[in-house]
């Protein structure tokens, strides 16, 4: 029985200190300032759900790598262009990253895209 | 020595990977049964399969056309350990790894999203708080954690995000609080069964994600008849709902939770060699999804487990030691 509670209090406790550890993952990387992004453009900040707006990205720089991230929706492409669109669940403000890197670093810029109801109105 | 082994593997299956924790989807698809606590010194090792497919939006309970997504599907494996520490407490691990877990649009320009690896992992605690011979009745609560071990932030070879409906993880802890009920009948042919179910997920606040998954409340009825020797049938009505996702500033994500009513028919095959093959089908027969969102179309599963009974085992060399002496 005592090594029983002393099995339980070892999973407990390994739930415990899982439960708590944090994502601390997030390394931004070198920032270059030998690239630069000049303009990160959409062909429409507003879309509504499921519709499809383009991302473009103008960079200056050598062998540039473009990788792009969204906290909401969908990307289909890649490189300097890019198309965005997002359902229902993603309604509201969302932001798309474009980051470029090569040999000496790496440089990223944000651009917002509102994503309107599908049932129109607005958020 | 071997309950050392057991631990040791247990501990090491939930910190495998921890130290990769990312954030990421919906998590590891909930499989049938197996909840009641089994034996003191066994160890019960199940292998599963489950192909889940998506391909209709509804809005409420009615189909949305909706031109996006045209199906949405997943292969996922998974491994479970239970032990049971005594007759009373049974300890389990569980991970999940997705093949593939992919989106196909229906415009032929876009391309098909395909994330794969390892999803969650579940950590669970079962404790047979009530258990009456005579009637053949016993009461398991549990209380359980999900880890977000697995590939969460997966991108294209292009370096584009996929999106976080293919992520294999869930992307933040969940924790479960579960109870299981169970009887079964005098001539021990039937057995009903009935398994509530809360969770709570914890934010994800990464990089890229900020999100908060809905509490999910799952109550399910489960029914089996014994045919033979060997074979069982079942069903299990399952009601599952979760409460709507939050996003950045508190603002509610409208199109998010859902009540769905599974169907679940169930067929296990037990071999002389102890080896238990299950099979089941999930078929959804009532749903309501908030705003729109892609349902669910039909999943099936299949599992195979097998128990080492460790007192046992000892107790056969004790006896073989005895013989040769």
């Amino acid at each position: 029985m005592t090594q029983e509670i002393q099995i339980l209090l070892l999973f407990s406790g390994l739930m415990f200190f899982v439960a708590c550890e944090k994502n601390n993952g997030d390394n931004p990387g070198n920032i270059s300032n030998q690239i630069s992004i000049d303009s990160l453009t959409a062909t429409a900040l507003t879309v509504k759900a499921w519709d499809t707006t383009t991302i473009v990205c103008h960079a200056t720089g050598l062998d540039l790598i473009y990788a792009w991230e969204c906290d909401h929706g969908n990307f289909n492409g890649s490189g300097t262009r890019i198309k965005y669109a997002a359902g229902e669940c993603c309604v509201g403000i969302n932001t798309i990253t474009c980051t470029i890197s090569n040999i000496t670093g790496q440089v990223s810029k944000e651009i917002k895209i509102e994503i309107t109801s599908y049932f129109g109105g607005g958020k | 020595m071997k309950l050392r082994t057991i631990i040791i593997l247990i501990i090491s299956l939930t910190l495998s990977k921890a130290s990769l924790a990312q954030c990421c989807s919906a998590g590891n698809p909930f499989f049938y049964g197996e909840q009641a606590t089994i034996k003191g010194n066994e160890l019960q090792v199940l292998l599963g399969y489950k192909y889940s497919i998506s391909d209709t939006y509804y809005s409420k309970s009615d189909r949305v056309a909706i031109d996006f997504v045209d199906k949405a599907y997943f292969n996922y494996l998974n491994l479970q350990f239970i032990y049971g520490l005594s007759q009373r407490i049974s300890l389990e691990a569980d991970l999940g790894y997705f093949l593939n877990k992919t989106e196909d649009y229906k415009d032929a320009g876009w391309q098909t999203s395909n994330g794969y690896g390892l999803g969650d992992a579940t950590v669970k605690v079962r404790y047979l708080a009530y258990n009456n011979f005579k009637r053949k009745l016993s009461i398991t609560p549990s209380l359980g954690i999900k880890l977000p071990i697995g590939v969460f932030d997966q991108e294209t070879t292009d370096h584009v995000k996929l999106p976080i409906t293919v992520q294999p993880s869930s992307g933040s802890y969940k924790y479960q609080a579960n109870i299981y009920i169970n009887k079964t009948s005098k001539n021990a042919l039937w057995n009903f069964g009935f398994y509530g179910s809360f969770e709570y997920a914890q934010l994800i606040n990464s990089k890229n994600f900020y999100y908060q998954y809905g509490n999910m409340y799952l109550f399910s009825i489960l029914g089996s008849y014994k045919i033979g020797q060997t074979i069982y049938v079942g069903l299990e009505l399952r009601n599952e709902n979760r409460s709507k996702s939050k996003r950045e500033n508190n603002q509610v994500v409208e199109s998010s939770g859902y009540q769905i009513i599974y169907t679940i028919p169930h067929v296990s095959i037990n071999t002389k060699k102890n080896l238990k093959f299950s099979f089941d089908a999930e078929i959804p027969t009532y749903r309501y999804y908030n705003g729109i969102q892609l349902g669910n179309k039909m999943a099936i599963s299949a599992r195979v487990s097998y128990p080492i009974n460790f007192l046992r085992k000892i107790d056969r060399k004790q006896i073989f030691k005895t013989d040769d002496q």
